[in-house]
């Protein structure tokens, strides 16, 4: 049987009454939410569980600043993205990618990448994302957040603009620098030859 | 579009059609973490005091002090005059006992 659907208006009003349960019930609610940001936005060397816990703790506790203006989901996004942004500006090294880093699949896709043509196969679609992730590594926090808002959840300029707070221009502008970065990266990547 | 964006735009695309992994349930860890967490925040906030009501304290025990100040200021002046009118050489050189005596009229 299914769980009955949650009235989160209701939820969010018990849990700042001090409802014990109710904040349970929150926290179940919103977990498969947090979890997905923080898988598409995690920092390498910070472990999920701790990223999540830390995104629950400000969430609750912030709880009486949310007025309802927006939706529950979009208020928990924002605080997740901007948790993981602020993670991820802490990373100073950025690795340099080599040939040798990836996969033999990997490798393959990279080498292929040139007479390529038509949609992507749905079946190298885990290590086309791993390549992108190595991209990702080696741009600031800010490219990261975008690159991954907008091209891999497919997210609109104006969601990244609610969500992050820059401007619709800003936003604009730091997707284009960060894939001319990332076209820096791919370029030198397949000039490379394989060892 | 140069070779090197379709290229890339091929790769982004491959890469947004990974799918999901499955949601792992909420850990016990991470559900008594933040209970513990909102608890503590609630029983700081019930604890602490408005913001408000310390300006309120503040300028109270400002005033206070003003008072205080003043009150003792007055006796201490009260006193010296007092000792003034007692150390008065018309008196006696004991003025204590000339008062207490009240031996002043005397020839």
């Amino acid at each position: 049987m299914e769980a009955p659907e949650l009235d989160v208006e209701a939820c969010v009003a018990r849990v700042r009454g001090g409802d014990e349960d109710a904040a349970r019930d929150l926290l179940e609610h919103l977990h498969p939410l947090v979890i997905k940001i923080v898988r598409a936005h995690l920092p390498r060397r910070t472990a999920e569980e701790d990223l999540v816990q830390a995104i629950f703790a400000k969430i609750f506790t912030r709880l009486d600043q949310f007025r309802g203006e927006v939706p529950l989901s979009h208020w928990v996004s924002r605080v997740a993205v901007n948790t993981c942004f602020n993670e991820l500006n802490r990373e100073r090294v950025r690795p340099e990618l080599r040939h040798a880093d990836l996969s033999e699949a990997e490798a393959e896709i990279i080498q292929n990448l040139p007479t390529e043509t038509g949609e992507p196969p749905a079946e190298k679609a885990l290590e086309a994302r791993e390549i992108v992730e190595k991209l990702l590594a080696g741009l600031s926090a800010q490219d990261r957040l975008v690159i991954t808002l907008l091209h891999l959840e497919g997210r609109s300029v104006d969601d990244i603009r609610q969500i992050t707070g820059w401007s619709t221009p800003l936003v604009k502008v730091r997707a284009f620098r960060a894939r001319q970065k990332m076209k820096q990266r791919l370029k030198s990547l397949i000039r490379e030859k394989p060892l | 579009m140069s070779q090197i964006d379709r290229q890339l735009e091929h790769l982004l695309r491959s890469a947004a059609k990974a799918p999901v992994q499955d949601c792992p349930p909420l850990s016990y860890a991470t559900q008594t973490r933040t209970l513990a967490a909102w608890r503590a925040a609630r029983a700081n906030a019930l604890g602490s005091i408005p913001l408000q009501s310390l300006q309120t304290w503040r300028a109270g025990l400002a005033a206070a002090f003003a008072a205080a100040t003043l009150a003792v200021g007055l006796s201490f002046a009260a006193n010296h005059q007092f000792d003034s009118e007692l150390s008065d050489p018309y008196f006696t050189s004991e003025p204590g006992v000339s008062v207490a005596l009240n031996t002043g009229w005397l020839p």
